[in-house]
């Protein structure tokens, strides 16, 4: 039987879409993000973005359902040993 | 070892009861029971295990929510007791034939905490930390061109919430 320790972000990997957030049933996960403008050189106008500022779990609210895991789209939360 | 459900009507759970327990399944695992507001009902379920038969069942029924009764299980399964209190102290399903439905843990100050729609005070006091957004904070120089990535419009509610509660947009951490 395996067991878990903690839940990890993949920051590179996670676009601030805050679907972890809101699914959470414990609400133990926050999350800051902000907008910025990047330039696409192919198109009319510039390109937005989410840059994540800040990710937090609180251990003490987490209950291990993994869900979070589960509906991230980008696979940015994964089950660390 | 795998697990049996069965659907039982109401009327007939004291006697399914007495049949497993007759038939070897004498061990009781649980007795909960799950809201259901959307379709008026509440369901119970409970985990019978016959260990020596290696068999599992997992039986299920509903009562009305406006008026939830049920017959006990004790006769046949003593051990049914605390779960049955349980469960009227949580949910308010009243058990018929049980000797002593005293709650155990609480003082009945919040209603029926597990019910669906009872708010229960520490959400209602917390922000939900999904109130915020990206957009909240948009990139300097957006509105210039033209468009700025708006917020979802879809109004968003955690999941399982009642209707009276508000999504607080303060951060959790105490920042505006």
């Amino acid at each position: 039987m395996s067991s878990h320790a903690r839940i990890a972000l993949r920051p590179e990997a996670c676009t601030s879409c805050m679907l972890c957030v809101r699914e959470c049933p414990t609400w133990c996960i926050s999350l800051e993000a902000h907008q910025e403008l990047v330039g696409d050189p192919g198109a009319r106008r510039p390109r937005t973005v989410n840059v994540l500022d800040a990710f937090v779990i609180d251990w003490g609210l987490c209950m291990y359902c993994g869900i979070c895991v589960e509906v991230c789209p980008f696979d940015a939360l994964a089950w660390q040993p | 070892m795998l697990v049996a459900e069965e659907q039982v009507p109401a009327g007939a759970w004291r006697q399914r009861c007495a049949e497993l327990a007759a038939d070897g399944a004498t061990m009781l695992d649980f007795l909960a029971g799950v809201d259901d507001p959307a379709a008026g009902r509440i369901v119970v379920v409970a985990h019978v295990v016959d260990v020596a038969a290696r068999r599992r069942v997992l039986l299920r029924t509903e009562v009305d929510r406006a008026d939830p009764v049920l017959d006990s299980m004790v006769a046949v399964y003593p051990g049914a007791a605390w779960h049955e209190r349980e469960t009227h102290e949580l949910l308010g399903v009243r058990f018929a034939g049980h000797p002593d439905l005293r709650p155990l843990l609480t003082t009945g100050a919040m209603g029926f905490p597990l019910r669906r729609t009872t708010p229960l005070p520490a959400r209602m006091a917390t922000p939900w930390p999904g109130a915020t957004d990206p957009a909240d904070r948009p990139a300097e120089g957006a509105g210039r061109s033209g468009r700025v990535a708006a917020r979802p419009r879809a109004r968003l509610a955690p999941p399982g919430m009642p209707a009276e509660w508000e999504p607080d947009a303060r951060s959790p951490r105490g920042e505006s």
